[in-house]
C-alpha cells in the first residue's frame, strides 16, 4: 500500500487532519508496530578501531541480536563473538 | 589448560575471548580475559577488522510534506498484508481526539492489536513455515 492510499484510508474517518498529521500518526504507527513485533531484521558492518572500546548505535537498532568479527586467518569468514553477560567489573570511556 | 579455551576468532587455544556488550547507546567490543576480569581494545594489528552486527530495526518514517524526500509513492518497510494494521492505528489516534467517539478509537486498537500478535507470529516463523500447535486432549 502507497503511503497516499494510506492518507486516504485515514481521511475517510478524519477528513478534517491535514496530510501532516496523518504521516506523523502512521509514523507513531510503524513505530510501534516494529517495536513491538520485532519484524524488521538488517543487518550492518563497521570496522574496528585501534584502542576504540565502544562505537555508537544508530537510533533505528531495536535489539542486537548477534555480532560477527572478520577471521584473523585474513580471509573472508566471519565469526560469531559471544555476548559478555553483564557489564565490564572494570570499565572505561574509551 | 585450566583457564584456556578456543579463542572464537583466532580459532586457536587463548585465555583471552573477544566479547561484545551494550552501554549508553553503543556496542562495547573487547578481548576479554576472565583470569584477571581485564578487558583490552583492539590493538593495531586488529585495525580495520570487520564487524558485522545483525539487528531488530524500527521502521523508517515517511517524510513529511514539509520534507524534500516526501513521496505520495513511497512504502512503508513492513510486509504489504500488515499495512492495514498500520492505518488502523493512526485511525484509533484520530478517533482518541474526539471523545464522542471513544468506542471506535478502541474498535480500531484491538484492531491493531490483532496486527501486533499476528505480525509477532510472522516474525517467529522468519518465512520458514507454519507453526504446529499440539492441542491438548483429554480423554
Amino acid at each position: 500500500m502507497k503511503l497516499k492510499e494510506m492518507v486516504e484510508l485515514v481521511q475517510q474517518h478524519h477528513p478534517e487532519l491535514g496530510v501532516t498529521e496523518i504521516v506523523k500518526m502512521l509514523n507513531i504507527a510503524q513505530a510501534e508496530y516494529s517495536s513491538r513485533t520485532r519484524m524488521l531484521e538488517k543487518a550492518t558492518q563497521f570496522d574496528l578501531a585501534t584502542d576504540q572500546r565502544y562505537y555508537a548505535l544508530d537510533d533505528s537498532i531495536l535489539e542486537i541480536k548477534s555480532v560477527d568479527m572478520e577471521s584473523a586467518d585474513s580471509s573472508s569468514d566471519h565469526v560469531n563473538i559471544p555476548k559478555l553477560i553483564g557489564r565490564p567489573h572494570r570499565r572505561d570511556l574509551t | 589448560m585450566a583457564g584456556t579455551y578456543v579463542d572464537n576468532w583466532k580459532g586457536a587455544h587463548s585465555t583471552t575471548q573477544w566479547v561484545w556488550w551494550t552501554e549508553r547507546d553503543a556496542i562495547g567490543i573487547a578481548k576479554y580475559n576472565p583470569s584477571n576480569e581485564k578487558f583490552v581494545s583492539a590493538s593495531a594489528d586488529e585495525n580495520d577488522k570487520k564487524i558485522t552486527l545483525f539487528y531488530y530495526k524500527k521502521a523508517s518514517d515517511f517524510a513529511e510534506p514539509s520534507s524534500n524526500d516526501f513521496s505520495w509513492t513511497a512504502t512503508s518497510e513492513l510486509s504489504s498484508q500488515f499495512h492495514d494494521y498500520i492505518v488502523s492505528k493512526a485511525i484509533a489516534l484520530g478517533y482518541e481526539r474526539k471523545p464522542d467517539q471513544l468506542q471506535l478509537a478502541m474498535y480500531f486498537h484491538e484492531k491493531f492489536e490483532k496486527g501486533i500478535k499476528e505480525g509477532r507470529a510472522y516474525a517467529y516463523r522468519a518465512r520458514a513455515g507454519t507453526v504446529k500447535y499440539i492441542k491438548s486432549v483429554d480423554f
